[in-house]
């Protein structure tokens, strides 16, 4: 029995002569909500493909990954469900909601055309999905931004994986419905004791809910931790500046009320 | 007590959609005053976009006033408006959706100072230069094509080219929401610098409460279409009323620290 969903050793990937990502060595454990964050350009997408295996074909790869828990490279869709930042572009539009949340179920547990649709129906109402029925027959372009994202989510666990990656999935969200999200996928993950893989350019929603915060720079891993001791003591500077660049109410206002 | 520059009354836009009416602005009324930045808060769909197409003339209101530096702004035509116009700019959150793609950094900014002509045209390049220089950028960088140049500077030259114009008031509409946290900051800082210096009013708009109080001096908070609370950031923080503001101050998220855990 290993405690470890995956290690990642000396992991490369390069567009050309363009490194995405450099060297990256790292754990990711078995039940862990671990959050990468970085900047645009940190490589923290390309990341997330790369141990998804959803590189396109012009990337070129380079160092290990071994999933002990798998023993063998997980399948996308089966072994891991995958969540985007953008629900309106990786849901199909001309697919009913019903049957984006059901395929998951039917493809890769082997479920009927009927129980595959019992699966989404229970899936819907688990991620609080408005009157399950109706929206089950209807289409993607029907549905708000923040219930896209139920969709995507709901189809996203549909085969039951044991590790989820979350992308950006908040970042085109308002942040009432950031806040919902992210209170939906730590219940999901909590419930069904799935793995997680968070990545965010906002330190402090990862401060708020990861186990352990990986912070990325141009490509490169520049600390690791666990979440609340990299917010208190930073290891690097670079996290420093993105601590202290976080924005909340307790930050100095840059100007004063007017009465 | 200053007279104020904008005055909105009973502004309201109404949508029809799948042969229902739904209502996109209902009677807003507010008013900035020369100087100031009023924060407009609210969710995804509760109208503040529309009030700021309503606010720059994309799109006609059914009902409702505006009055810009003592003129009713809706009813100006012609030159009275393209005069008008440069005192109002605004600042969107994809800068590079508002430029031409193919244009130079330079190009962006001598538009508006042909279009208004701001300036004579001989003077147009060292103008160029100095609207730079105001937003904290290189004149080296007036060549550049927009596409190569970085998020954060991007949007300092959209910042620029709203300046250009010399204008009174400045709708910012999501325009740090897509940056960088480590460039997110200087933006916002330059933005009350420039206010500081020129007296600009600002009209911000964002759907992060956090971001909202840091520069506003009042804030209002939309819902469905109406404004459900008016106060000053520090009261809106402290004591939110309406569901709408406490969803919003609830859903901010917070650094947690391992001293928080301790408490």
């Amino acid at each position: 029995m290993t405690d470890l969903l995956a290690t990642i050793r000396r992991l490369s990937v390069a567009y050309g002569d363009v490194d995405a990502v450099r060297g990256l060595s790292f754990d990711i454990r078995l039940g862990e909500r671990l959050a990468i964050i970085g900047e645009s350009g940190s490589g923290k997408s390309t990341f997330a493909r790369a141990i998804a295996g959803l590189l396109p074909p012009r990337a070129s790869l380079s160092g290990e990954m071994d999933w002990p828990c798998f023993g063998r490279p997980p399948l996308p869709g089966r072994d891991l469900g995958f969540v985007f930042q953008d629900p309106g572009s990786s849901l199909n539009p001309v697919l009913t909601i019903g049957e984006q949340i059901a395929e998951g179920a039917r493809r890769h547990l082997g479920y009927s055309a009927s129980e595959a649709w019992q699966r989404a129906r229970e899936l819907a109402g688990r991620v609080y999905l408005p009157q399950p029925d109706t929206i089950l027959n209807a289409f993607p372009h029907q549905l708000s931004g923040g219930q896209k994202q139920r969709v995507a989510i709901a189809a996203a666990i549909s085969s039951r994986p044991r590790f989820l990656i979350a992308d950006e999935v908040t970042s085109a969200l308002d942040m009432v419905v950031q806040a919902e999200i992210v209170s939906l996928l730590r219940r999901l993950v909590a419930e069904d004791g799935m793995t997680l893989l968070f990545i965010t350019h906002d330190i402090a929603l990862a401060s708020s809910f990861a186990d352990r915060i990986v912070v990325f720079r141009n490509g490169e891993l520049v600390e690791i931790g666990a979440a609340k001791a990299v917010v208190s003591r930073p290891a690097d500077v670079y996290t420093a500046e993105l601590i202290a660049g976080h924005i909340d109410f307790t930050t100095p206002r840059l100007v004063e009320d007017m009465p | 007590m200053t007279e104020p520059l904008l005055e909105i009354s009973g502004l309201s836009k109404t949508f029809v959609s799948g042969g229902r009416r739904v209502s996109a602005v209902e009677s807003v009324s507010f008013d900035i005053r020369p100087g100031e930045t009023v924060g407009l808060v609210g969710g995804s769909g509760s109208g503040k976009s529309t009030l700021a197409r309503l606010l720059l003339r994309l799109t006609p209101p059914e009902s409702g006033r505006i009055r810009f530096e003592g003129k009713d702004w809706l009813d100006l035509s012609g030159n009275a408006l393209r005069r008008a116009r440069a005192r109002l700019q605004m600042v969107f959150q994809d800068p590079l959706a508002a430029f031409n793609p193919r244009a130079t950094v330079a190009d962006v900014l001598m538009d508006p100072l042909r279009i208004h002509g701001t300036v004579v045209p001989a003077a147009r390049p060292k103008e160029v230069e100095r609207l730079l220089e105001r937003v904290g950028l290189p004149s080296a960088l007036a060549e550049r094509s927009v596409l190569d140049v970085s998020g954060g500077q991007r949007q300092r030259v959209a910042i620029a080219r709203a300046l250009a114009t010399r204008p009174a008031l400045i709708v910012l509409d999501e325009a740090v929401s897509a940056l960088d946290v480590s460039v997110r900051r200087k933006v916002l800082e330059l933005l009350v610098a420039l206010q500081k210096e020129n007296g600009l009013a600002y009209l911000f708009i964002s759907h992060d409460l956090a971001v909202v109080r840091a520069v506003s001096h009042r804030v209002l908070v939309m819902d469905a279409g109406r404004i459900v609370e008016a106060a000053t950031a520090s009261r809106i923080i402290e004591d939110p009323q309406s569901d709408a503001a406490k969803a919003l101050v609830r859903a901010v998220p917070k650094l947690e620290s391992e001293n928080d855990a301790a408490t």
